[in-house]
């Protein structure tokens, strides 16, 4: 009799224990689910800054939760005639059916906001937030 | 003798009347010397008026003694574009892409409504 008070004794914790596992919230702070991960983005660029003048495709991955975060981490690198940029930055979507990127790339901060379509002009700053040119991206 | 007596005892009646009377018309007696009075100090000087300046304004290129720090040096390779390259007819992740954000932004457009059948 006492066996089997121990059998289902431990039966019931092993079952608590596996329903508080099922229904342990995920660690994200912002509940996001699983990032997934856009390869091989590629989109034609023209930026008039110097330095940039013959950069002409952008080639970057995208990862993250977009549903949830609305936002997705980019990078990748920045291909000109002579070599390639390497490029970090972020998207978020908004609601009215845009999304506006941010990236740096080569000491450079390229913000093209509200791009629509999958088009968009930007801003080249410097370092020290001066306009040093404008240019464009579109999604091949 | 007793008349010189006499006045000497009326004239210490006198002024023992005079000078020992009633305290409460005592004059005030100064408790400390007056101080004299400070010198006027010298008045603060006024402030010194703001002057309007206009707020430095960036100058829109840097200067040519100033080293290009903000600038990318023209042809900097950071990698190496044989491995970071796309050229056309390989493959991408565009649609990808493209099918999630518009799944995200609700669509370039909204799906075509499908027509009713006419009824007879």
């Amino acid at each position: 009799m006492k066996t089997y008070r121990h059998a289902v004794s431990m039966a019931l914790s092993t079952a608590a224990a596996a329903a508080l596992l099922a229904v342990a919230p995920s660690a994200s702070a912002l509940g996001v689910n699983a990032a997934t991960t856009y390869s091989k983005l590629v989109w034609y660029t023209s930026f008039n800054a110097d330095g940039l003048t013959n950069c002409t495709q952008l080639v970057i991955d995208a990862t993250g939760d977009l549903i949830k975060s609305d936002a997705l981490l980019i990078y990748g690198a920045l291909n000109c005639g002579n070599g390639a940029y390497g490029v970090t930055g972020s998207l978020f979507t908004a609601t009215d059916g845009s999304f506006s990127i941010t990236m740096l790339v080569g000491g450079y901060t390229i913000s093209c906001p509200r791009v629509v379509s999958y088009a968009g002009n930007c801003t080249v700053y410097d370092g020290s937030w001066i306009s040093r040119g404008t240019g464009l991206i579109q999604l091949l | 003798m007793t008349r010189p007596l006499a006045g000497l005892a009326l004239a210490t009646v006198v002024a023992c009347v005079s000078a020992c009377g009633d305290a409460r018309h005592e004059p005030v007696k100064l408790i400390a010397a007056p101080r004299p009075l400070a010198a006027p100090e010298a008045p603060a000087p006024a402030p010194a008026p703001v002057l309007a300046v206009a707020p430095p304004t960036l100058p829109p290129t840097l200067p040519p003694s100033e080293p290009a720090r903000a600038l990318p040096r023209p042809g900097i390779v950071e990698r190496s574009q044989a491995q970071r390259a796309w050229h056309p007819g390989q493959p991408n992740g565009n649609a990808d892409f493209r099918s999630a954000m518009d799944a995200k932004l609700g669509g370039a457009s909204p799906p075509a409504a499908v027509p009713e059948p006419a009824r007879p």
